[in-house]
């Protein structure tokens, strides 16, 4: 026999399970007609013989649980009525189970806000070359400022610069506040994010005044926004209504070096 | 006559494999058969002979259909699969090792 086979008898007692009832009956009552049959000749009353041929079977009931047990689709049906057992007991206790169910609601809510919190503060990582390196000094500095410390060159590692600033972000059809971030030319380099498409901002980008500004998008505002358009270096988007040559989209996950989820991207100080 | 003997453990699958394999067959037929022709020594109890016959068309070794029986009456048949007539070749080669193995420590003066 097939594995097909063994499914349609398998099918057949869990959705038909009334004409299987059916047939297993009648299967058992046929055995003890025939028992009975044999009583009788042997020279019993119909009575006696009735009694010993059920004597014999041992209990009819009992038979046909037995062969229900052998069905390989019981624990279906007795999963069902488990199920159901339950929901009537509590539908018969309402107070109980709402407060049951809401203390669960309370619990797995917590916890999933305490981890999401966590996840982001404790365990997620900065998708970036090496960020147990990264020092963020949380000081504003001006940008001739940040220009001078970038041309002595203390810092062995490396010196980028950034400024988060929300503006309106004007991609494809749409136009939407967002968050990006103002960032210097060593920035992409010097935290080791490269780009999935296009390049990322270098150095040569830290340009003369008034030369072209240009943008790197992020891969969720790429996919988002413009369709993960292959092409979209040919196109430029508007920065509070000021056209930004795109360049390249940042690897995927990177959002800036803020950690924060949502279409972010960066651009040079126009 | 002693008292029919209960059967040896194990042993009621393939006494039932055996029978049908003769000809299709119904429930109450195969424990008349196995005691007849074990010339009443062999007694199946019928309280274990149905949920062995399912739990033998379960596993797909015998198939069952209605039909009539011998005196005009709606029976269910049992008839060996193909997988079932395999099943029973190997049941039979492991009994005989089995009961050629006890022999030899029986026998052993």
């Amino acid at each position: 026999m097939r594995w097909s086979e063994k499914l349609v008898l398998r099918l057949r007692s869990l959705f038909r399970r009334d004409h299987v009832e059916q047939e297993l009956e009648e299967e058992v009552r046929y055995h003890v007609e025939r028992q009975i049959e044999v009583n009788v000749a042997a020279g019993m009353t119909p009575e006696e013989a009735r009694h010993a041929a059920l004597c014999a079977l041992g209990g009819l009931e009992q038979i046909k649980e037995g062969c229900r047990d052998m069905r390989r689709v019981n624990w279906i049906e007795n999963f069902v009525k488990d199920v159901r057992y339950a929901l009537r007991t509590m539908s018969r206790s309402p107070a109980f189970t709402a407060v049951a169910v809401l203390s669960l609601v309370i619990g797995i809510g917590a916890n999933a806000a305490i981890f999401s919190f966590a996840n982001a503060i404790l365990l997620k990582r900065l998708p970036l070359l090496d960020p147990q390196q990264l020092v963020i000094v949380r000081q504003s500095v001006s940008y001739p400022f940040f220009s001078q410390l970038e041309q002595r060159n203390q810092v062995p590692a490396g010196l980028a610069g950034r400024k988060a600033i929300e503006l309106n972000v004007t991609a494809g059809d749409s136009t939407e506040r967002m968050i990006g971030e103002l960032v210097s030319g060593s920035y992409f380099r010097v935290l080791g994010v490269s780009a999935v498409l296009g390049r990322v901002i270098t150095e040569e980008d830290d340009g003369a005044e008034g030369a072209r500004p240009v943008c790197v998008i992020s891969y969720d505002l790429w996919q988002d926004k413009l369709g993960g358009d292959p092409q979209v270096m040919n196109r430029a988007i508007l920065l509070n209504a000021r056209p930004f040559q795109i360049i390249g989209v940042a690897q995927r996950g990177f959002h800036g070096s803020a950690c924060r989820a949502g279409p972010t991207f960066s651009f040079l100080p126009p | 006559m002693s008292k029919p003997t209960d059967l040896v453990q194990g042993t009621l699958d393939v006494l039932i494999l055996k029978t049908i394999a003769l000809q299709p067959i119904h429930g109450w037929a195969i424990a008349q058969r196995i005691r007849q022709i074990s010339n009443d020594v062999l007694q199946v109890q019928q309280g274990s002979l149905y949920p062995a016959l399912h739990r033998l068309e379960q596993q797909g070794w015998i198939r069952a259909e209605w039909g009539e029986s011998e005196n005009n009456r709606r029976a269910k048949y049992y008839a060996l699969t193909k997988a079932g007539r395999n099943k029973l070749e190997k049941e039979l080669a492991s009994w005989e090792r089995l009961s050629a193995a006890i022999g030899l420590v029986l026998q052993t003066p």
